[in-house]
């Protein structure tokens, strides 16, 4: 099982790595891309069962990466978590549009973040 | 988190692998990389080579994280690299472990003020306060302690967990009456007691607490109670960090208990008004209908009455009743001070009044004196009485009472003491005339005391035309002036004579 993390920001993509990392005890892989451009060659190549993304990244946006999995690759069946700054307006239509399953706010709350990754991927809640 | 490895830092997820791994090529596969276990984690060192094989340990905080193997300079090149890498690593790691840290607080601190925010009952804002608190400072029991008000004593709000392997009592870690938790109010601030055992404000139940870690709930300058976290795990100690941690719910658990105190409090006391004031207009219904029945038709005399009560129940009072021989008796009075108090004593006299067998002024006075007298700090109460024979005669007597007008002039009587101050008063008689048509006009002090919003007072000057009018535009033009006290006004006019 495969997990990806987008965001162009080095530190958030190393803070949300080190809040999965647990996982990896779980045969969990994780894997980052820091755009747009860059997370649309991983899901080709690795077909992650979850993504994080980012929504506010150069060039290629995270709304566009998440149209383009659920509605041009034929990869719908990838949960994407759409991952917005904490005060941006999000706009939740635009999310629901493109096929985002959820979104969450940064700063994330790691262990919802975790407990959300273990969910999506049918792992047993940390402490069971 | 996972400490680091080797395998960790040479795996593709971090960055210095390419670098390590061109080193190895560029030596000419003279070097590789093994866990502190032995196996290969990068590069194949060539089995035939001649060179001696150096084992060179790659240290983090002195432990070896494995070893590079290979011909001295290099492998002792690449050895102090990695330690370097991994040290780099260990850093950022532990960097981002206190962001993440901070992270988890800032989103627990929100969520209890999106929560705290949605309550206002005093035991689920405990309840939500001490459930987050555990989720950031590890305890095995815990308790809010509450103060209802500055001198009530502390009760139990919640609590949760167990202490000395046992599951603790409905008191939380302390109970209400502890030394400990007095202690810690008193003082004020925060604190920590990482030994219980030794600690000589402890009970005997209380020293197996272990460690033990308590703020106090201040809104403001008030002190609504406490909350308190105890970790019974051996060798378990609590941080200044965990204190910081705690004094920040302990703030907004503070401020949502004072909150709920207030609303509980608010409540209440809506209730009570709420009663108080289906009581006031019951006692209001009842006067009014007292007085309505307290005027009786008597031929030859046309009798009005009005009364308009400052609020909902008023001290003045008026009486109307006839004589066999055909002669009216009327009454208007003012009792001192206001609202329910006024009202029983207006409802007293009204009752007494109708029991009363005399028709003499005088003795009518005399008699509510008497029973006024009796009546300990009632206070005193002004009344003039008036009794018109069909003939056109009257006569009338004052108790400190504003004496009637007779169209348009004011009538001179004797000065008395009001009511219920001596016993045993007698009140002199004053005799006159009425001509048929002639209006008699009696009222309450409200009249001539209403009070304009610049002050002004409405006086006894503009008084004498005003009592030409009918009893209705009197009281009218007083209470539009500036009502401040009960108004009251009865005019009797004398149609004509009666043949006996």
């Amino acid at each position: 099982m495969k997990i990806l993390i987008v965001d162009d920001e080095p530190h958030l993509r190393t803070l949300i790595q080190q809040t999965l990392e647990d996982l990896e005890d779980d045969g969990v892989e994780l894997f980052t891309a820091a755009n747009g451009e860059e997370a649309l060659e991983m899901i080709r190549l690795e077909q992650p069962k979850l993504v994080f993304l980012d929504v506010m990244m150069p060039k290629i946006n995270g709304f566009d990466v998440c149209h383009a999995v659920k509605n041009e690759l034929g990869l719908s069946h990838i949960h994407i978590i759409l991952l917005t700054a904490k005060g941006q307006e999000f706009d939740r239509q635009r999310g629901q549009e493109v096929g985002a399953d959820m979104y969450m706010t940064k700063p994330f709350d790691p262990d919802a973040l975790l407990a959300k990754a273990r969910s999506v991927l049918g792992l047993q809640p940390a402490g069971l | 988190m996972a400490g680091l490895s080797l395998k960790t830092l040479l795996s593709p997820k971090y960055g210095s692998l390419p670098a390590v791994k061109a080193l190895c090529e560029a030596s000419g596969d003279t070097l590789c990389v093994v866990d502190a276990a032995g196996k290969s984690l990068l590069g194949n060192l060539d089995e035939h080579r001649s060179d001696p094989v150096e084992r060179v340990p790659v240290l983090l905080d002195g432990l070896p994280l494995g070893f590079v193997l290979g011909t001295s300079p290099l492998a002792n090149a690449l050895a102090i690299m990695l330690a370097h890498l991994a040290s780099r690593e260990t850093e950022s790691r532990a960097l981002s472990s206190e962001v993440l840290h901070l992270y988890r607080e800032a989103n627990l601190i929100e969520q209890l003020s999106e929560q705290l925010a949605a309550l206002l009952d005093v035991e689920g804002v405990s309840q939500c306060a001490l459930e987050q608190a555990q989720r950031i400072i590890p305890a095995t029991s815990g308790g809010v302690l509450i103060m209802q008000d500055a001198n009530s004593p502390l009760r139990h709000a919640a609590s949760f967990g167990t202490a000395n392997d046992e599951l603790i009592d409905i008191t939380g870690p302390l109970s209400p009456a502890s030394r400990l938790a007095t202690s810690i109010l008193e003082r004020g601030t925060a604190e920590i007691v990482n030994d219980c055992g030794s600690d000589p404000r402890a009970s005997e139940s209380e020293r197996g607490l272990g460690a033990l870690i308590c703020a106090p709930l201040r809104a403001g300058q008030r002190t609504v109670g406490m909350i308190v976290l105890a970790n019974s795990t051996a060798g378990a100690s609590y941080s200044a960090a965990n204190l910081k941690l705690l004094n920040t719910i302990a703030l907004q658990t503070a401020a949502a208990i004072a909150n709920s105190l207030l609303c509980a409090e608010m409540v209440q006391a809506a209730g009570i008004s709420a009663a108080f004031a289906a009581e006031l207009h019951a006692a209001s219904t009842v006067q009014q209908m007292l007085l309505q029945s307290a005027s009786r038709e008597t031929p030859g005399f046309h009798v009005e009455s009005v009364y308009l009560p400052a609020s909902e129940v008023g001290g003045d009072f008026f009486f109307v009743s006839s004589a066999p021989d055909g002669s009216v008796i009327a009454i208007v009075g003012d009792v001192a001070g206001k609202g329910l108090t006024a009202a029983m004593r207006v409802a007293m006299i009204l009752g007494a009044l109708r029991r009363e067998t005399s028709h003499d002024p005088g003795e009518i006075l005399s008699g509510l004196n008497n029973a006024l007298s009796t009546q300990d700090q009632l206070g005193f109460t002004t009344a003039c009485c008036i009794r018109v024979w069909p003939s056109g005669d009257y006569a009338l007597a004052n108790a400190g009472h504003i004496a009637p007008y007779l169209s348009g002039r004011e009538l001179t009587t004797p000065p008395t003491l009001p009511l219920g101050l001596v016993p045993a008063q007698t009140y002199e008689l004053v005799r006159g005339h009425l001509a048929p048509g002639e209006r008699l006009v009696m009222m309450s002090d409200g009249v001539p005391e209403a009070r304009s919003q610049t002050g002004e007072l409405y006086g006894f000057e503009r008084l004498a035309a005003l009592t030409l009018k009918p009893a209705r535009d009197i009281a009218e033009a007083a209470q539009n002036f500036g009502q401040e006290d009960d108004i009251t006004v009865l005019t009797l006019v004398f149609a004509a004579p009666v043949s006996p």
